[in-house]
């Protein structure tokens, strides 16, 4: 690794503090800027007495300046404290490191249906390009991008599970694992391997179909445009032409010369996508009861859960800084022709 | 030998199938707060809290009935400030702990020492005033002034819970498993938002739970909970589904659809010190204009039954609850307007508030058949408006609603408390304001007096008169019993689905019949 490339590298790494600040300075002033007070949130409805809500605004540091209130949140932040959930009860980071397995589980199947997917029918549609294949694909992929996530995932349900009854409707597992089954890892197909216990690995699987095509079903309209694009590019170019002419099967030439070139732009894509996954994981997990982190987020803001909110979009937020950070290093040196 | 093995082979099968009839699995759209009995005020914490203890007394199943518990039997004194408890002989928790006359005295002391501002150990706490114990099996409760309701508020297995030995003296409990009770189940495991798991206790004193194992599952919504109990992932789907789910579910030849009775209600209150519902005449007339009706059958597909008053029927003490409100009469409503300065010409401009997701889904359109119905008088314009819970419990306590709309699930079953609350006990919290009114201190001398009586009869006429008085002063209108909360919907091989005003499901009485 030479010396341009270590510097690209803390030139990204400090980029990041900024992005952070900004991001973290967003959601405290969001926050602050809603209506309602969390406090009445949690106790309302009921006959509260005032010096209840002033010990809990005393608890939560909200009798204090913003100013004050700003730095001991970003004291706290710095030091790995989130803070209490006020619904659960729980340190912020618990919950969130809990629930992080289940979204990376179902990211990672989304991500891989969505490459299987959009790869395969963009290669496919580029090799047929103008003809009738190729322009049905590309109302499936323009499709798949339009497509409402929650939608799709209701009618997912509908078909799939209710009328069906291939698949279960929602949750990571079964309800009669529910006592016998204990995580190792929480990645529960993981788990189940590791347990070798089949059963478990069909009843995870058979959970983990229908929330990965949802979740993935936009990312394979995207990836399969930029694949089709990206090979008919390659495939115009004069080494292929040099290929073909020197005999090769158009099978070879294809998924071997063109296809390897055209990848790079797209694994790249893929990593920086991570962000749009998370936000089609809020709604894939609600509408399939996936108790994730976004999950966690949506019955926070139901809750008006502060520390919650702030914790798990500053959580999120650091998160996709991280993957995308790791993308932009590994490819300045996978790919030389990025300049520093 | 072929025989001996296909017998053992058949056996195996046979006891493996039984084993698989061990779970049963529910599934809920509703979520625990904090498994802590002195710190916890919601439905669905409570309902799993009650399976897994007792208190001195409890209410018959699917009824209002108090019937002995842990107490055997007990005494009330004449002037309904002692009461006497004689606890069963030979009562343990599980681990084996005699359940005495001490035992009971240092439960009930705990919880009302650790008093969690979350909690609602008031219910108990603010009553009492000394424990004593008078043998190993009487206890004494002594309390600070005369109240009918407190042996009802000790049916509740939460707050005047009996835990012991692993309970923590000096905070709350949280997982769980930190306690020992006296229940048909046991809590094995908690898993936020995601399940929590019931085990059946060996050595419960009472009659066994029929099925050895309770899973909660927690769904994201009412669409998902509805989708799993169709495609059969659950056994037993429980609070919440939407109206309109519930009428399909019905015709669903594999599901039963049981209606529970529920204690729950839907109201109007007014701020009865913010102009224009100052005037008595203008929340007469709002009441005569209603159309309970139409939201009964618009929004709620005929699930909800209309009422006429704030105390539900068969609310005891007998006879307490009674008709007062009147059904739906325009030109009634027209007159008063006039008597109040308005026409059709110079119309009432007023607000309709409401939280839009805090009871559900389908505020907006009660809100808006409210808006339409009142508004058919021709001499009223009103204007929806809506916040957010946090934003909403915040104005309604510093009185900032003129007419809004309210919930209310009862925290014991007798009449004072759907009357108490918004007239005497927290009127300003609740956003009526009704202690500014002109007649607040007649309503509270009654309560009062109803409230020290063990006589019934006399309770329930007192309770009678505060319900004539507030149809007369109307700082609430009374819209609709909240019964679709109390619907069940199961596998037809589900038995013994019982459901107590409470709104709670027998987990102890659940099993599948093969």
């Amino acid at each position: 690794m030479g010396s341009s490339v270590v510097k690209y590298i803390i030139q990204r790494v400090l980029l990041t503090i900024p992005m952070l600040f900004i991001l973290l300075s967003t959601v405290f002033l969001m926050l602050r800027l809603m209506p309602g007070d969390p406090v009445l949130a949690m106790l309302g409805g009921r006959n509260v007495s005032p010096e209840l809500i002033e010990q809990r605004r005393r608890e939560w540091g909200l009798d204090k300046p913003l100013g004050t209130q700003y730095v001991n949140y970003f004291w706290r932040i710095l030091h790995g404290d989130f803070g209490r959930s006020s619904r659960t009860g729980k340190p912020v980071i618990k919950e969130l490191f809990r629930r992080l397995p289940a979204t990376l589980e179902l990211a990672i199947w989304g991500i891989f249906f969505a490459a299987l997917f959009g790869i395969t029918t963009g290669i496919w549609a580029a090799v047929r390009a103008d003809r009738a294949t190729d322009h049905a694909i590309r109302i499936f992929h323009i499709g798949s991008f339009a497509i409402p996530i929650f939608w799709l995932g209701l009618i997912l349900q509908m078909i799939f599970a209710v009328q069906l009854n291939w698949l279960p409707v929602a949750k990571r597992v079964s309800g009669i694992y529910a006592y016998t089954f204990s995580p190792i890892t929480r990645f529960y197909l993981l788990d189940a391997i590791i347990l070798r216990d089949w059963k478990l690995l069909l009843d995870v699987i058979k959970h983990l179909i229908l929330p990965a095509v949802t979740l993935g079903i936009a990312l394979t309209g995207f990836l399969g445009r930029m694949t089709r694009a990206a090979m008919l590019e390659v495939l115009d170019a004069d080494y292929i032409t040099t290929a073909r002419s020197k005999g090769l099967k158009e099978r070879v030439v294809v998924l071997k010369h063109a296809l390897r070139n055209a990848l790079i732009p797209i694994v790249t894509v893929l990593g920086l996508q991570f962000a749009i996954l998370m936000g089609g994981a809020v709604l894939t997990e609600t509408v399939f009861s996936w108790p994730g982190v976004a999950g966690f987020l949506v019955r926070s803001l139901d809750a008006r859960d502060w520390n919650a909110i702030q914790g798990t979009i500053v959580f999120i937020g650091i998160f996709i800084t991280t993957v995308n950070l790791i993308v932009d290093i590994l490819y300045s040196i996978i790919d030389p022709r990025v300049r520093y | 030998m072929r025989k001996i093995l296909a017998a053992v082979l058949v056996f195996g099968m046979a006891v493996g199938a039984l084993a698989g009839r061990d779970i049963l699995i529910l599934g809920t759209t509703d979520r625990i707060t904090q498994l802590a009995f002195a710190n916890s005020y919601d439905h669905f914490t409570w309902h799993i809290l009650r399976h897994t203890t007792k208190a001195l007394v409890g209410l018959e199943p699917g009824t209002n009935k108090v019937i002995p518990a842990v107490a055997e039997s007990w005494e009330i004194s004449e002037d309904a400030m002692v009461y006497t408890f004689h606890i069963r002989p030979g009562l343990t928790f599980w681990d084996g702990t005699p359940c005495d006359a001490n035992a009971v005295k240092w439960a009930l002391e705990r919880t009302i020492r650790l008093n969690g501002p979350e909690g609602g150990v008031f219910l108990i706490a603010d009553p009492i005033d000394r424990i004593e114990v008078v043998d190993d099996l009487t206890v004494r409760i002594y309390l600070k002034y005369p109240d009918r309701t407190f042996l009802i508020r000790m049916t509740d297995s939460v707050i005047p819970a009996l835990i012991y030995a692993k309970a923590p003296e000096d905070k709350f409990c949280e997982t769980g498993q930190d306690y020992v009770g006296l229940g048909p189940y046991r809590i094995v495991e908690y898993v936020p938002d995601e399940r929590v798991v019931l085990e059946a206790v060996d050595t419960y004193f009472g009659k066994k739970a029929k099925t050895k194992r309770i899973v909660w599952a927690m769904y994201s919504d009412a669409a998902a909970l509805r989708a799993a109990i169709e495609a059969g992932d659950i056994d037993v789907a429980f609070r919440t589904l939407n109206p309109i789910d519930l009428v399909d579910l019905q015709k669903n030849p594999d599901l039963q659809v049981i209606a529970g009775p529920s204690a729950s209600i839907r109201y109007i209150l007014f701020n009865v010190t913010q102009p224009p519902v100052d005037n008595v005449f203008v929340r007469q007339a709002i009441a005569y204009a209603v159309d309970r009706d139409a939201i009964c059958e618009l929004v709620f597909s005929n699930l909800n039954k209309p009422i006429y008053t704030m105390v539900p029927k068969g609310m005891p003490p007998a006879g307490a609850s009674i008709d007062v409100f009147p059904k739906r009469n325009l030109d009634k409503a027209k007159e008063l307007l006039r008597l109040a300065g308005y026409s059709e010409e110079n119309k009432l401009k007023l607000n309709l508030w409401y939280t839009p997701k805090h009871y559900g889904t389908t505020e907006a359109d009660v809100a808006a058949v409210l808006k339409q119905s009142i508004e058919d008088t021709g001499m009223v314009e009103i204007t929806i408006q809506s916040l957010e819970w946090g934003a909403y419990t915040e104005r309604m306590s510093q009185g900032g609603f003129d007419m809004f709309l309210l919930g209310w699930y009862p925290d014991y079953l007798e009449a004072s408390n759907f009357l108490d609350p918004w007239l005497t006990g927290a009127p300003e919290g609740l956003g009526t304001y009704f202690n500014h009114h002109p007649n607040y201190p007649a309503y509270k001398r009654i309560m009062e007096v109803a409230l020290s009586t063990v006589d019934d009869e006399r309770a329930a006429k007192l309770y009678q008169a505060i319900q004539i008085l507030s149809a007369y002063d109307v700082p609430w209108i009374p819209l609709w019993a909240n019964l679709q909360q109390a619907y069940v919907v199961a596998k037809k091989e589900v038995k013994g689905l019982v459901l107590d005003l409470t709104m709670e499901l027998h987990l102890d009485l659940l099993y599948i019949e093969d």
